[in-house]
């Protein structure tokens, strides 16, 4: 009963939510992550702070990031991690987000490329289906970096001169596909990481990711050609687990090791009886090829939601792990 | 005691004590603000940062705007889900009329969502804004039953809208309102599949899942099933009809047990009687007497074309209800004073009350306002009543050359000295109301003394 005044309630409301969304938005101004954000966009980050931040980079690893790529749904970036001329990991640092369904197409399809990349290593790679804008991004992105790092790479090479294996190895990033064969000529290079520690060292002292690789290798670069000849005739091998049974089908997971490394894991049998669990599958198996090249071992965690298929697809890759004698 | 009273309920209900029922608006209120809060917490947290650029406010706008919607919307369902504590504690017409200013509220949320969605997405995706509208819905999940929801909801708000439904029959208004329903239903999916705070977050989904669950069930319960059971229950029917006074009749209705529905006096059904026209609706009377183990009594003045064909009922006609509704019972008072004041048709829960109320002889009193003294429907029941009860009854009706009497402050002092120290039952056309509502104020009545149902928006 009391008087009512339905124009002014109507502008009171109007005004009152167009303050408080314009206040929300503002307090979502991203002033603490400037910081971040300007390390990111600043080329090589501290090589100490790349290895945690990817978790799957060997220590003496460097990284290089290439240009953003705009899309229709906002801009891409690819990360990559360099051992001995080597692509050991790929990762996207911005990935089109700003709104619900992008990120979660990137959400799907990041994981793919990055692998993908591991896999091909050089930017030839499929783009996900679905994915198209970001997978083209990425790519172009992926081309950037390896730009980029096949200067570096390419320049450490000229730099030791005396050892033809990493040399060789240095040129394949740009040649495709048939970089997976000639990987191990560059792959010892990623060995002397770990073992010559000049190289890790070389490349946290560095500051930019060219010299630091480039040093790095340099040092490492004798005794690499070595063994990288002596595991070179073996080549990259392939290796397949055993098939894994479980509640929903079978799991196995085949691996590409090439000098006593897992340069790849995929699953070639993976449960797909019913719709679900090949979603749950084709979600969580990318996750788990990625994690079993990081870790080296059949020491990953399961997917949350993919508890069965990546329990399955653990023992296969244990027993893959087994025959290779790792 | 009177005839109509029996004497066992009449002696139980004039030795009820006064206790009067917290009204739970205020708490209600202040949980929908807590809900829209934690609402808006779900954004936050899910959200990363806003950058400072014209898509990404546009779509951040979008997104709030779009959860304040859905959030909104779960509650607009609410309030018509006539839940007893909405019904019956805050009052049928506070919660109608909530319901119709959160319903705007909602409508122009979901307006604004779509054109800031839509806006700053063509902004990010630097396309048109057809483009990109023809984009989202064909290529986002969900985004074509979305679509079609979101064009039901508006033009279910846009034949609410004042000048649009005075235009419009009310049953066809009625039942192009039960398509929010529908409406709902289709925009529920779009929020869970593209919303980020969702996609990212089990807990949130569950939220949702709960709030339109919840929702979902009390409409179900209140709407459909609570009415099912009461009416095969008590299997009502039409005993008879009788004209009170020119163009007012009563409806007995008789039934099984009807005590055991737990009506009190001043509160109404929504009837629907099983016969020709009448049967697809269903309208809101007052019950005019006490109710009775065995005869319910509503009166009805032939305002409408519906109320018109009640007085053609026949006896036998199968009835079916729904309520008991209302807040305006004994349950308000808190004083010992009551003074009622009735309009018109108005008199009839105010009848009801004027008999059951518990009051000592002197403290009861009911002013009937009226054209004239022929218009004054169930006169000579209330002077029984008032006789046996000694309270006080009086009228106001037009003088012989039109002149209005007026309900004023002075006069209300005039006649009752103490009048604020009395509880008021104010039932009657707007006009009335609101002039009685403004001398009372200005009598020294508080407003929540002031006890009143109206079904004006």
């Amino acid at each position: 009963m009391k008087r009512k005044h339905p124009l002014r309630r109507m502008m009171l409301a109007a005004a009152g939510t167009a303050s408080a969304v314009a206040l929300l938005l503002t307090l979502k101004q991203p002033i603490t992550s400037v910081a971040g954000a300007a390390s990111q966009a600043g080329g090589a980050p501290p090589a100490a702070s790349a290895p945690a931040g990817s978790g799957a980079v060997p220590a003496g690893g460097s990284t290089v990031l290439g240009d953003e790529a705009d899309t229709q749904f906002g801009p891409v970036q690819v990360e990559l991690t360099l051992s001995g001329g080597l692509i050991t990991g790929a990762r996207a640092v911005k990935v089109p987000s700003t709104d619900a369904n992008s990120r979660r197409i990137a959400e799907g399809s990041v994981p793919t490329l990055n692998q993908a990349a591991v896999a091909a290593q050089s930017a030839g790679i499929d783009t996900v289906s679905g994915a198209t804008y970001t997978s083209q991004g990425y790519i172009r992105s992926l081309q950037s970096a390896l730009d980029k790092a096949g200067v570096a790479a390419a320049g450490g090479g000229t730099g030791q001169g005396s050892a033809p294996g990493p040399g060789s190895g240095a040129e394949t990033p740009g040649g495709g596909v048939p970089g997976g064969d000639a990987g191990p000529g560059g792959v010892p290079g990623g060995d002397a990481g770990p073992g010559g520690v000049p190289g890790g060292d070389a490349g946290s002292g560095g500051g930019s990711s060219a010299s630091g690789s480039g040093d790095g290798s340099g040092d490492g670069s004798a005794p690499d050609g070595g063994t990288g000849r002596a595991s070179g005739s073996g080549a990259a091998e392939t290796v397949l687990g055993d098939v894994a049974g479980t509640q929903y089908g079978d799991v196995q997971v085949r691996l590409t090791v090439s000098g006593g490394r897992i340069t790849g894991a995929e699953a070639v049998k993976t449960p797909g009886s019913d719709a679900n669990s090949r979603r749950i599958a084709a979600d969580a198996v990318p996750k788990l090829n990625q994690a079993a090249v990081a870790a080296q071992s059949a020491g990953i965690d399961t997917v949350s939601g993919a508890t069965y298929t990546s329990q399955g697809y653990i023992r296969s890759l244990q027993s893959a792990l087994d025959k290779a004698g790792l | 005691m009177t005839m109509i009273q029996s004497g066992r309920a009449a002696r139980r209900l004039t030795m009820r004590a006064i206790r009067p029922r917290r009204n739970p608006a205020a708490v209600l209120l202040a949980a929908a603000w807590a809900g829209a809060a934690a609402v808006l917490w779900l954004w936050w947290d899910s959200t990363a940062v806003v950058r400072m650029d014209t898509a990404e406010w546009l779509v951040g706008a979008g997104r709030i705007t779009g959860l304040l919607g859905g959030y909104l919307i779960a509650l607009v369902v609410l309030q018509m889900a006539r839940v007893p504590a909405l019904e019956r504690r805050v009052g049928s017409d506070r919660a109608a009329r909530w319901h119709a200013m959160s319903g705007r509220y909602a409508v122009s949320l979901v307006a604004a969502h779509v054109v800031l969605t839509v806006w700053g997405y063509s902004v990010q995706a630097r396309t048109g804004l057809v483009e990109q509208s023809v984009t989202l819905v064909a290529d986002f999940p969900e985004m074509v039953e979305a679509t079609i929801g979101t064009a039901l909801l508006l033009l279910v708000g846009f034949a609410s809208a004042g000048a649009v439904r005075r235009r419009m029959r009310y049953e066809t208004w009625y039942y192009l309102h039960l398509l929010t329903y529908v409406a709902v239903y289709l925009t529920f999916w779009h929020q869970l599949a593209t919303g980020s705070e969702f996609v990212a977050s089990a807990a949130a989904r569950t939220i949702w899942y709960v709030l339109y669950g919840t929702v979902g069930a009390l409409l179900l319960w209140y709407r459909i099933l609570a009415p099912v059971r009461l009416n095969l229950r008590h299997r009502m029917r039409v005993e008879s009809v009788v004209d009170e006074s020119p163009g007012v009749v009563s409806v007995l209705i008789t039934g099984r047990r009807l005590h055991r529905i737990g009506a009190e006096a001043g509160q109404f059904f929504r009837w629907r009687f099983l016969t020709g026209g009448l049967r697809w609706s269903s309208n809101p009377y007052s019950l005019s007497a006490p109710p009775r183990p065995d005869l319910l009594r509503i009166t009805v003045k032939a305002a409408g074309e519906h109320s018109g064909a009640l007085s053609r009922l026949e006896p036998g006609t199968r009835v079916w209800a729904e309520g008991p509704y209302g807040a305006m019972t004994a349950g308000r008072r808190s004083r010992n004073k009551v003074l009622l004041i009735a309009g018109g048709a108005g008199i009839t829960p105010l009848r009801a009350l004027f008999e059951t109320l518990p009051a000592e002889p002197g403290d009861l009193s009911l002013l009937y306002r009226a054209g004239s003294t022929d218009d004054l429907a169930l006169w000579t029941e209330l002077q029984e009543i008032a006789e046996a009860r000694r309270a006080k009854l009086l009228y106001a009706v037009n003088g012989p050359d039109g002149a209005r009497p007026e309900i004023s402050t002075e006069r209300l002092k005039e006649v009752f000295p103490d009048i604020d120290e009395h509880d008021v039952y104010l039932c009657g056309p707007p006009g009335l109301a609101e002039e009685s509502y403004h001398a009372l104020r200005a009598a020294g009545v508080p407003s929540r003394r002031i006890h009143h149902e109206s079904f004006q928006m």
